[in-house]
């Protein structure tokens, strides 16, 4: 259960942050906070920030609600013992790691500019990765007689 | 299992915790941004000061010919005209000395992102780079013309033009050359000007939005009328 605990709580910080920066897309918030000079602002307006007409932050969004639905739905108390929402957990956040190295391949060897909201929704959705495949890896407990 | 719904009961409480300071830092965010809200006020009321129209020019201020362009950020026409036009003028007919082109600014009441974009071009003129920011401004102008605030794309512009962005935010969020750009509003509104783009030559309102080629000739016919004026002058 600490897991999909751990997992509701980063999918919730993801949700948080690609929302903020979906609404610096959408022009609804003006200017990012960032550190260094405008890596943040670079990136979220660069040609790669959009993907067949839809910003990559709504991507986010989507991916992270998904995400947050799946670790509340397994931490109904009848879901306590059964493996398929950490299964879900995993393959959906493993398929949200590989987009966000796609993206931090795009800063490093396209942009060139590092986005730091990026960044974090990157050590978010790999810290979900672990977690959940690391508890996949653990033999599941005997259910009760 | 009564522990367990215990446990369970405070995750909640601290997930619900946690979205509300989210929504809260997203609102704050969105709202609590640079600079107060610009507000285009009537001409006719409060008296505009000692300020006159001033606005950027290219050419010398010999020129026989000056053309003074009356423009809004958002307006399209007048990005057609930037995009298309003001290059070509700046390029091919500033340089022959006959022609002094002159922006001023008029931002249109129905245009809520303009006085955002005038008072940008205007802080980028003040590092003399008016002209590579206001065709910035205007070749991105379907990207932020429906934002509610558009000021970290003009930054980003900024950026890629060579402008000092921090200094340029401290200027834009100051709103430092606003009473500037409402006084040279204000001085097109004396001229009776009511849409935008509208050009005056040598302080005589053009009827159209002229093409290039119109300007090339206008600037011809014009220079050649004020030759013989400027020699009877010298006289």
């Amino acid at each position: 259960m600490r897991h999909r605990m751990t997992a509701a709580v980063l999918a919730l910080v993801g949700l948080m942050v690609s929302t903020y920066l979906l609404l610096y897309k959408l022009g609804v918030v003006g200017s990012l906070k960032c550190v260094g000079s405008g890596g943040c602002e670079r990136v979220n307006l660069s040609p790669w920030s959009v993907i067949f007409g839809v910003p990559v932050a709504g991507f986010g969004v989507a991916g992270y609600l998904v995400l947050l639905g799946v670790a509340l739905y397994g931490l109904r108390p009848d879901q306590a013992d059964r493996p398929r929402a950490t299964r879900w957990l995993a393959a959906l956040s493993a398929v949200g790691l590989a987009f966000s190295l796609y993206l931090l391949a795009l800063e490093l060897f396209v942009i060139h500019a590092i986005c730091l909201w990026c960044s974090i929704s990157g050590v978010t959705i790999l810290v979900i990765f672990l977690v959940t495949a690391g508890a996949l890896r653990r033999p599941t407990p005997a259910p009760a007689p | 299992m009564a522990e367990a719904g215990r446990s369970l009961k405070s995750f909640y409480l601290v997930l619900g915790a946690l979205a509300l300071v989210g929504i809260g830092l997203i609102i704050h965010a969105a709202i609590g941004h640079g600079g107060p809200p610009i507000v285009i006020r009537d001409c006719a009321q409060p008296p505009l000061g000692a300020l006159t129209a001033r606005g950027p020019t290219a050419g010398p201020d010999s020129a026989p010919v000056t053309i003074t362009e009356y423009a809004d950020f958002e307006c399209p026409m007048c990005a057609r005209v930037a995009i298309l036009t003001v290059p070509d003028i700046l390029q091919r007919l500033v340089p022959t000395g006959k022609l002094r082109w002159q922006f001023l600014d008029f931002p249109l009441q129905q245009h809520a992102n303009s006085p955002l974009a005038h008072v940008t071009a205007a802080c980028a003129g003040a590092q003399g780079k008016f002209w590579e920011m206001s065709y910035a401004i205007y070749q991105h102008q379907d990207d932020w013309f429906e934002d509610r605030n558009p000021e970290g794309k003009f930054m980003d512009y900024a950026r890629a033009v060579g402008l000092n962005v921090d200094s340029l935010r401290v200027c834009v969020d100051q709103r430092r050359p606003w009473p500037q750009i409402e006084a040279n509003r204000c001085s097109g509104e004396q001229l009776g000007v009511n849409g935008t783009p509208t050009f005056f030559v040598n302080g005589h309102p053009l009827p159209d939005v002229p093409s290039f080629d119109d300007f090339a000739r206008i600037v011809d016919s014009a220079s050649k009328a004020a030759a013989p004026r400027a020699a009877a002058a010298r006289r």
